[in-house]
């Protein structure tokens, strides 16, 4: 229900946005830009929840709860939809600088192909409110700063979900994992040797309001298991960082720009979801997470929806999907193609 | 004092505000000024070791081109320029 804040934030900004654009002169409404996107602070390819076009196509992913055959590692595949939806911002001294607002809107779905009629099993939602400031340092170097209010919502497949009740029912449990949260990342790029672009980021993600729990546990809620009562969260902190190089035209093209190599990692300290802890104010355990993907592109910008890469991807870490985030050591790996702008 | 060619730097900005029709001089001047500040000393640097000759026409080329190309660093921005202005060997 917090969700419904979310659509009267962005109605205050809108609003805002408008007032400034019609209250400057020319020439300073020329330094003030909307619905047209700057690359301020992009987001990580090895990003797991960041918007991304990404079909990891061909892919392996071990065995998760309550599916019914028993192979693991198991064919799936795991597709993201996503992008940032520029609102407005200002430039400072040239294009490459300044700040700006977006809504970032992103859906990640996985897909199992081994039980019958190849349920997706679980869909994660997101989307809210990203305010992005970049500022760019002699030698082609620049420091991005971004704050991200957003609202995640997961959902298991209604296939899954049924399959799962028949077969399990003495154990099938529907957690909702759903809460509203702060993201604040910090980036530095640089080049590098071989006209390399280099960025590394770090940040965390934490739970609105501060201590609040991931997932609903209230008689009320649609949070439903056989298992017994199910007990908050109590980790709200998740802290991440990300490293990603690009060689630009590494692959050199005989009349044309070439090809890109890039390589982007992931590393996230998530939290263990432990849905019926023995002592309720525990902490949840944690495992670092790891997401690594190794790409090529062609060099430059697409004009319309961006270029297709081809990709290759290894997950290795808490479950990323939804209520599966209670389970360690969770490989996912695959290739795949996605849209690079 | 503008910096390169004013058509020339006419022609990027329009290549790179096509949303603003109708623009002050204040605008191109700071844009040109935008210019110099991201290109100027990696054009002077590559155009010399590849042995384009050094003048205000030649640089306002390579800086109308390098704006065009969508690569990350200036670096690259400026290697396409270069090799574009080479093979079609503009003339003022």
């Amino acid at each position: 229900m917090k969700a419904k804040r979310v659509p009267t934030l962005f109605a205050h900004f809108f609003v805002l946005g408008v007032l400034l654009l019609l209250s400057s002169s020319r020439a300073e409404c020329q330094k003030w830009w909307n619905f047209e996107d700057r690359n301020y602070y992009d987001p990580l390819i090895a990003g797991v929840r960041e918007p991304h076009v990404s079909a990891l196509a061909l892919a392996w992913a071990d065995r998760m709860p309550f599916m019914v055959d028993d192979q693991s590692p198991r064919q799936v595949w795991d597709i993201d939809l996503g992008a940032e939806i520029p609102l407005f911002g200002r430039k400072f001294r040239n294009d490459l600088e300044g700040f700006g607002f977006w809504i970032p809107i992103d859906f990640h779905m996985i897909e199992d192909f081994v039980d019958d009629s190849g349920p997706i099993v679980n869909t994660d939602y997101r989307f809210g409110l990203m305010a992005k400031v970049r500022r760019t340092v002699p030698e082609d170097r620049a420091w991005a700063v971004r704050v991200f209010v957003g609202h995640e919502s997961t959902h298991l497949g209604d296939e899954f979900s049924i399959v799962g009740q028949r077969r399990f029912p003495r154990d099938f449990e529907r957690i909702n994992v759903s809460w509203e949260f702060l993201d604040l990342g910090v980036l530095y790029e640089w080049p590098g040797l071989r006209e390399s672009a280099w960025s590394v980021r770090a940040g965390a993600t934490m739970t609105l309001p501060f201590e609040d729990t991931y997932y609903s546990t209230s008689p009320g809620s649609i949070t439903q298991s056989p298992r017994g009562p199910v007990t908050e969260s109590k980790n709200w902190i998740d802290p991440y960082a990300g490293l990603e190089v690009t060689w630009e035209g590494l692959i050199p093209g005989r009349r044309s720009v070439g090809y890109d190599l890039y390589l982007s990692t992931e590393a996230r300290w998530r939290s263990v979801y432990d849905y019926h802890k023995a002592q309720a104010e525990a902490a949840e355990d944690r495992q670092v997470s790891f997401n690594v993907i190794l790409g090529i592109k062609e060099n430059g910008r697409g004009k319309v929806i961006g270029r297709a890469s081809p990709f290759v991807r290894f997950y290795n870490g808490v479950n990323p999907h939804g209520q599966f985030r209670n389970q360690k050591s969770y490989t996912e790996m695959g290739i795949g193609l996605r849209l690079v702008q | 004092m503008p910096n390169y060619n004013r058509s020339l730097i006419l022609a990027a900005y329009r290549a790179a505000h096509p949303d603003n029709l109708e623009v002050e001089a204040e605008t191109i001047t700071d844009f040109d000024a935008e210019l110099f500040e991201i290109y100027d000393a990696a054009l002077r640097e590559q155009a010399a070791e590849a042995n384009v000759p050094i003048n205000n026409f030649n640089l306002s080329m390579l800086v109308f081109f390098a704006n065009q190309s969508g690569g990350k660093l200036v670096a690259t921005r400026v290697r396409h320029a270069i090799r574009f202005f080479r093979s079609v060997r503009p003339q003022p």
